[in-house]
Parts: structure tokens; sequence; C-alpha cells
């Protein structure tokens, strides 16, 4: 009988593994929805006015968002002056708006959407109340579009949408500790800072 | 319930052990006879020797007498004498079943082809010598080398010379009559060397062709072998095979410088050459003939058949890649678990050995990262296994126990929990599972083969499963790991 020669199993063995892998791990129908997102609110009829600074300037978002076969997590983040989306360094908008966590986060996969809602304040509302909002994150060719729409009947801000285009600037793998910060929220429904 | 299933799971796996070992040990092959000294097994279990012994080929014969038939009476009795005196010696010696020359010509002649192509060979002998007759040497040659080549295929030359060797002689007169005097000296001798006391009528054949018989016999006398009436070794080996015998005693008899010498050779089927060999001068056969035989009879070992040598130690050890995945896991996708595990099997008996694994292991997330972080453990399988072969192939069946120690498994379905961890306040506690530091105890069973590479080398493939009954309240979450193993061994 012939023998057979290891040199030729090697790569077969770890094409196997490979294979056992990628099948365990990229098999799951995602919508490719995680990790970091920045965009800036435009104000205006196009982007609507529900989110917008203190002193009336455009606000710069971040969403930090975990996706999970069918389940979302993350936060939304609020800052002052599109300066931001260049260096993370200007300040919140409104210092007591600076984040909202997302709860309930589900993800369809087949139109590459999440959606979740937020609980907390909005920049730039007119009594910076705690508000609940529905929010979508919607896959584009270029990017994602995140709608936000308040769903809290008696609000005067009820029923009314900010739509504001991302872009992503980090996967889901580079997602840090630090990215995950937001300090708990005040009774009114704000955070302490805007951190 | 469970317990129910899980003792007859275990039972049906015992059964199968045992199954394969008595399939196991059916189809192993009967154990390799060992050299062993007479004294070391009893005598009921010692095989007998086979020995053939071969017509004496009888090379006292002068070329000058060749057509003079009266110089050569019709058996030769120092031939028969010689013959008779080695076989009585054979027939005296313990452990030896001796074939005689009528046993050889019986065997020969009752082998399978042999009938056919004797047949063949003497109707092709006679369309030959009808042909040459004829004066058609061209097709008589054809047929008389087909006659010739069929003969020798099947032995006729050791229990039929004279028809054996006519065909020769005839072939090589139509090659000198058709002035092919080099094909037919070469014909003519192997005529010779089949029957060389063959006489012929004066006048039988044309002047020149007795010159090319007389001139045969002179060039065979002088570059004979006495040592190999019969052929090379690979044709002893061929015959000794044919009749079924471990050796041959090969006789001639030859001139000496003070009379005839009896040549005898021992011939072994097994180590293929003449491992024996005396030229006695024949007045000093009765005396010097038991001697030798004795001699070489005390050097030959006794095969043993009822007595199967004690097992030699042998360990097959290995080391391979193994996937792991869990047929009964918290998460809601599987997740795998890929590492390396090596062992060995320790052959206790033939088809029965034990066996010992290490393996360790990492996970690969889970789609849906429920797993929430890497899954790492170790695990030690042991336990009884039965194997059998087939050609290059080891394969065996295991059943024995299995311990694992998981390391850090925790899991948890809320997406809170994997983003932000389990410390979070958005965690929901209650969506953990800790199976952190536990050891999970329980049945282990796997099939697998071992592929002969060469030398010691082997290539294993393993598959396994195992069934976790302890801690009683530890194994609803995670259980029955299959296992799946490729990699490479040595046999020690």
């Amino acid at each position: 009988m012939k023998p057979l020669r290891p040199v030729a199993l090697g790569p077969c063995i770890g094409w196997v593994l490979c294979v056992a892998a990628s099948a365990a791990t990229a098999c799951a129908g995602e919508a490719d929805l995680g990790g970091t997102w920045r965009g800036l609110a435009q104000l205006g009829p196009e982007g609507g006015d529900l989110v917008h600074g203190s002193e009336g300037g455009p606000v710069a978002l971040e969403l930090v968002i975990g996706e999970y076969g069918p389940d979302v997590a993350g936060l939304l983040r609020f800052f002052r002056g599109d300066s931001w989306l260049r260096a993370r360094s200007a300040e919140a908008p409104d210092r007591e708006c600076g984040c909202s966590l997302l709860h309930g986060g589900r993800v369809d996969a087949s139109t590459a959407q999440a959606a979740f809602t937020l609980q907390g304040c909005l920049p730039g509302a007119a009594d910076r109340a705690r508000v609940r909002a529905r929010g979508s994150l919607r896959r584009t060719t270029s990017g994602a579009v995140l709608v936000i729409t308040v769903d809290e009947p008696g609000s005067p801000l009820h029923k009314r949408s900010s739509t504001i285009a991302l872009e992503q600037t980090g996967g889901p793998g580079d997602i840090a500790l630090a990215d995950l910060a937001c300090p708990t929220a005040l009774p009114t429904g704000n955070t302490a800072s805007g951190q | 319930m469970m317990r129910h299933r899980a003792s007859a799971w275990v039972c049906t796996l015992a059964w199968t052990v045992l199954w394969m070992a008595g399939a196991a040990r059916a189809q192993q092959p009967a154990a390799r006879n060992s050299p062993l000294v007479a004294g070391d097994v009893a005598d009921v279990h010692k095989r007998p020797r086979t020995v053939a012994v071969l017509p004496v080929k009888n090379y006292l014969v002068r070329p000058a007498d060749l057509f003079a038939p009266e110089a050569l009476p019709a058996s030769d009795p120092g031939a028969l004498a010689v013959q008779v005196a080695v076989l009585a010696a054979l027939h005296a010696a313990t452990y030896v079943d001796v074939v005689a020359p009528d046993g050889t010509r019986h065997a020969l002649l009752g082998a399978p082809d042999a009938a056919g192509r004797v047949q063949a060979a003497q109707a092709a002998y006679r369309m030959g010598l009808e042909l040459y007759l004829g004066l058609s040497s061209a097709r008589a040659i054809d047929k008389l080398r087909t006659a010739g080549r069929e003969f020798a295929e099947a032995f006729t030359d050791v229990f039929d010379a004279k028809a054996s060797a006519d065909a020769q002689f005839m072939l090589g007169v139509a090659l000198v009559d058709s002035g092919r005097s080099a094909e037919g000296h070469v014909a003519l001798k192997a005529g010779f060397s089949q029957q060389p006391d063959r006489r012929f009528r004066r006048d039988f054949f044309p002047p020149a062709a007795a010159n090319a018989l007389q001139t045969a016999l002179t060039d065979l006398l002088s570059t004979v072998d006495p040592l190999r009436p019969y052929g090379d070794n690979q044709r002893m080996a061929a015959l000794a095979r044919k009749l079924g015998v471990g050796w041959l005693v090969l006789t001639s008899l030859r001139k000496g410088e003070r009379g005839p010498i009896a040549s005898i050779a021992v011939f072994s089927a097994h180590k293929r050459l003449v491992e024996a060999e005396a030229h006695l001068p024949i007045e000093q056969i009765g005396a010097r003939l038991e001697p030798f035989l004795s001699r070489w009879l005390a050097c030959v070992p006794i095969d043993t058949t009822a007595v199967a040598p004690a097992s030699p130690l042998r360990v097959w050890t290995d080391m391979a890649v193994s996937w792991a995945p869990f047929l009964q896991q918290p998460t809601r996708r599987d997740f795998q678990s890929l590492g390396f595990a090596g062992g060995a099997d320790v052959v206790l008996r033939q088809n029965l050995h034990w066996f010992g694994r290490l393996g360790l292991y990492t996970s690969v997330p889970d789609a849906y990262r429920d797993l929430l972080r890497s899954f790492n453990s170790a695990r030690v399988v042991t336990g009884l296994g039965a194997a059998g072969r087939t050609g290059p192939l080891r394969y065996f069946v295991n059943l024995g126990v299995d311990a694992h120690l998981l390391g850090s498994f925790v899991t948890s379905v809320d997406p809170d929990c994997k983003l932000f961890g389990t410390e979070h306040r958005l965690c929901d506690r209650g969506s953990l599972l800790n199976l952190e530091s536990q050891v999970l105890f329980g049945a282990h069973a796997a099939v697998g083969g071992q592929l002969h590479l060469g030398r010691d080398f082997l290539l294993a493939l393993r598959l396994s499963v195992s069934n976790y009954f302890l801690p009683l309240d530890g194994t609803d979450r995670l259980n029955r790991p299959l296992g799946v193993e490729l990699g490479f061994g040595y046999r020690i």
C-alpha cells in the first residue's frame, strides 16, 4: 500500500478546521451593524429639528452598538460641534443630555435593520424631560441611517423625528471598555455629565 | 427515566465492545509460529517439518555412451540406493513429515492446473513431432517450444523426466536441422539437465544432430551444479510452494576422483536458498548421511501451532487535532471546541488494550455570542478497548470513563451582558449561567482506526462520544460531547 504523505494532510486538516470554525461563526445571518457609528444631525427640513444643540448648533452623534444574532445592545452619545467628527474632544451639546442606552434592540437580518428604544432626554428638546423614543438603524450602501422618533404621548415632541446619516468608524472588535461608559441617569432621565 | 436510558446506553456500548473483541479475535490471523527449542512446548503442539525428497538425478554417465543403450541398466542401483538411504534417514528423524518421490508425483499431478498443462504439453509435443517428421521444422519448433514450456510450468521433469526431456531433445534436434545450432545446443542441454542418463539408439539421429547431442551432454556434465539439479532457487521455491512443503531434498550423483559422489542439498522454501549441503562418497552414505541430516534438523526450528507466544507489549501513541461539539449545550446556537488530544493504547492481549487520552480544548464563539468568554477545558478519558487488524489498518472500539474539567464557562442570552459585561447594571443576572471549574464525570465510547503509513508511523482517526452523569444536578445544561480527532501516531 502506498503510504500517505503527511505534507499533503497538513493543509487539509487546516482547511477542515477553518471550515468548521467559519461554519460556527459566520453563518448567523447577521445584519453587520455592530461597531461604532458617527454622524452629524442636520437641522432644517431634511434632518428635522428634534436633535440640536442648546445654542441651536449642530449635534454630533456616536452610536456604539453590539450585534448578537437577533439582538442588539448599545448606547447613543451626543456631542456638540462638527469638529468632534474629526477630533473627539468637543463637549456634550447639553451637559445633561450626553448619553442614552439602547433597550430591547432587535435585528431584522433580512432588511439589515435594527430597531430599539431610547429612554432619556434628547439634546435641544424643549424641556429636557425624559422621553421615550424609538430608534432604527438601517444599513445603506455608504453607511447607515439612524431615525429617531419620539414615542411619548403627552409630550410636545411626540411623533417628531430626526434622520441622521452615519458612517462606520469602527468594527465590532474595536469597541473598547471606555466606549461603553454611560453615566447613571438622573431622576429627570438625564445623565450626570456629557461624558 | 434518564438514568434508565443511560444504563441502556452503557450496556449497549459494553455489548458492542465485547462483540467486537470476539469478532476481532476471530479475524486475527493465526499467531506466527516462532522458533522454540524443543523443551519449550509440549509435544502435541509441535508441528512436523515437511520435507519433499525429489528423485535422484544421475550424472554418472559418459558422453561416449550416449548412443549405447546397453551400457546403462534400466534403473541405476546406485541412485536407487542413495534415494532409499535418504528416505530412511528422514523417516527415522522426529517431527519430520517426508514426501517421497511418489508423493511428489501425486501432489504435482493433483494440482488444479497440472492435468490441463500436461495434456496441453503432450498435445503440443505430438504435433511438433509430426510436423518435424513432415519436414515442417519452423512450425515444429514453435510447437515443441510450447510443449517444453508447459512441461516446465507443470514441473513434469520432477515426476516424468522422460516426457519433459523428450520435448527439449526434439526441439534441439529441430533447431539444429534448421541451422540454428546455438539455440539447438541450449535446448539439448536443457533436455539432458532433466534426464542426464538418457540414451539413444544408434543411427536414430542424423550425424549433425548426434554430434550436437554429444556436445550438449559434455557441456552439461562439465558445468552442472550438483546442488541444483532441478533448477535455480526461484524455481525450487515455486516447487516447494506447490508441494506445500518447507524443504526440498535434492540429490544428484556425479563422478568423483575416487568414485561416485552423492551431492545432497536441503533447500529451504522459507529462506529460498540451500541451507545445508553434503558431498558424500556413495560407499559412505550409510555412515555419513544420518549425521548430516541430524545436524541440519538440529538447526531447523520446530514450528508450533497450538501455543501462541506471549504478546509483546505494544504501545500505540498518537497526537491529534480535535473537534468536539456538545450535543447538549445552553447556548442558542452551537459552539465548537477545538483543541489537541493525545494518548496511547497499551496492548494487553492480542485484541485487548487499555487506553488513556488527554485533551485540551478551547471554544470557538457561537453565532449569537451567548458564550460570553472563550471556554477552555481539559479532558481525561481512560478505559479498555477491542482492536482488530486488516492489512495496514488497525481498528478499535473503546469504552471507558471521561472526566471533563470545565474552565470559565459563562453564558447569557441578554445582549447587554454581552456588550457591557456581567457587572453592568443593565445585565440581567438571571440570564447568566456559570459552570466555572466544574468537573463532569461520565461514560465514554469511541471507534477509530490507525492506518500504518510505513515503518511505525500511523495516521489516526477517532470518533467519540461521552455522556456525563455526575454531578447529578450539573449535567443537564452541558453534556454529550462528540469528538472527531485526526492526527499522527507512532507505534512503540
